[in-house]
């Protein structure tokens, strides 16, 4: 397999499994109603691996995983798709510039990411009620945050060691 | 770099179409929701999650059934005692409600009435509860195949959980009475009260009672039902219990609030009414 196609798989088993955790366990594992993106935080850590246009296309798989999961009863479908396509290009874009091997670097870019998804989402499909949605957005944050290292270490196992030049 | 290797039109064309599909997937997806049919990009994106959300669900259902008493032990044991009191109590209650019934139904025969016969309910298993922190959906197991259509009545045993918004083959998505986007017409069931309000969800855990008239007659623990009035919600169905009542500031109504009879962390399974 070349480190191009463990790479692809890899990142698509990630986000197929982070929609299944987010459906089954998004809820169960609320800590005072805060409850994890699991989608969203794969997008970033996955885009960490790719470049723009790869981060894009994970950032829309992952948007559309996520929309249809979740179903907003008023608009807010493709906006949830666009801000996470937008997410996804946004690391990607970054991908160059970054030392993927820094587990710091992953948290701080899940952190940023997660609240820049929502805010994103929030300007393209705004919600009626203000406050409940920005109760629910940072304490996201802040649960992603928690869970960014352990999220990280696997994508990168199941992305694989890979060198810039094999990608060449 | 990578980068300067390939042109910039390729590079950063991928991210337009993406980008693009996002936008005409959104706008697909709220037109066909307008007309009341399926999408088939969410309904093909769900079905491919569905199965195996189902089976984790299963899974850990019978994982929790199998050592939730090794947590549990005492506290279960205590529960049992108690609800093997409040069954010997409902039994009681129950034979007399079914000697009501049927006086009630022969005498509606006496008079002429033509019954309607119930429709039998869809059970349905919750495959997501709740995924996202800031929309109140859950999604079920059972779509359009099994007679689930959009705005169908979604209930458990205890009380009122939704209503459907959304329907693939074999899902549905559920909008729970939390929502801010739900109203349900509800009546506080009390024979000498019958007081009539609209449930409107905030996304808390009690559900404001509004639009009650100013003289209406309100008591905490007062059980509060669907009224049927608006035509979506059947009359009857319990919602939930009033938990406070207060008196409004500069205004002769009252703030009540209810407390949900279902209790939504632990939603595993649900009965649609076709």
């Amino acid at each position: 397999m070349t480190p191009e196609t463990r790479r692809t798989l890899g990142i698509v088993l990630a986000l197929y499994a982070a929609a299944i955790l987010q459906c089954r366990f998004a809820d169960t594992i609320s800590v005072f109603g805060a409850r994890p993106d699991f989608p969203t935080a794969t997008v970033i850590l996955g885009a960490i691996f790719c470049d723009a246009s790869g981060g894009a296309s994970v950032g829309f798989f992952a948007g559309l995983l996520y929309a249809s999961v979740v179903s907003p009863p008023h608009a807010g479908f493709g906006s949830l798709i666009v801000s996470r396509t937008l997410i996804g290009t946004g690391v990607g874009w970054l991908e160059s510039r970054l030392f993927r091997d820094n587990g710091l670097i992953a948290i701080g870019l899940v952190a940023v990411g997660t609240a820049l998804a929502n805010a994103l989402f929030f300007l393209l499909a705004p919600q009626p009620n203000i406050a409940h949605w920005l109760r629910a957005a940072l304490s996201t944050v802040l649960y992603n945050t928690v869970i960014a290292f352990p999220l990280y270490l696997i994508i990168r196992w199941l992305v694989g060691k890979y060198r810039e030049e094999d990608l060449r | 770099m990578r980068s300067d290797q390939k042109p910039r039109t390729g590079k950063y064309g991928a991210v337009v179409i993406f980008l693009l599909l996002g936008v005409l997937a959104g706008a697909w997806h709220n037109r066909m929701k307008d007309r009341g049919r399926q999408d088939i990009v969410a309904g093909v994106t769900r079905e491919v999650v569905a199965p195996p959300a189902g089976a984790l669900a299963g899974i850990s259902r019978w994982f929790g059934a199998q050592t939730g008493w090794l947590l549990r032990g005492p506290a279960t044991a205590a529960e049992n005692r108690r609800l093997r009191e409040r069954v010997a109590e409902l039994e009681g209650q129950n034979a007399a409600l079914q000697e009501a019934q049927t006086k009630y139904v022969l005498m509606r025969d006496d008079l002429g009435f033509v019954r309607a016969e119930p429709k039998a309910m869809i059970a349905a298993d919750v495959i997501a509860r709740r995924p996202d922190s800031s929309l109140d959906t859950i999604l079920i197991s059972r779509g359009s195949r099994a007679g689930v259509h959009p705005h169908s009545i979604v209930r458990t045993r205890s009380g009122l959980v939704g209503q459907v918004s959304e329907v693939t083959p074999d899902t549905a998505s559920v909008v729970l009475i939390t929502n801010e986007a739900e109203g349900v017409g509800a009546m506080v069931q009390r024979g000498s009260s019958r007081a009539v309000g609209l449930c409107k969800g905030d996304f808390t855990r009690l559900i404001p009672l509004i639009d009650l008239p100013g003289d209406a007659d309100v008591k905490v623990d007062d059980l509060v039902v669907t009224s049927g009035l608006g035509s979506v919600y059947p009359a009857g169905i319990a919602i939930g219990k009033v938990a406070s009542i207060r008196p409004e500031e500069g205004s002769v109504s009252k703030a009540v609030r209810v407390r949900p009879l279902v209790d939504f962390d632990r939603l595993e399974a649900v009965y649609v009414l076709p």
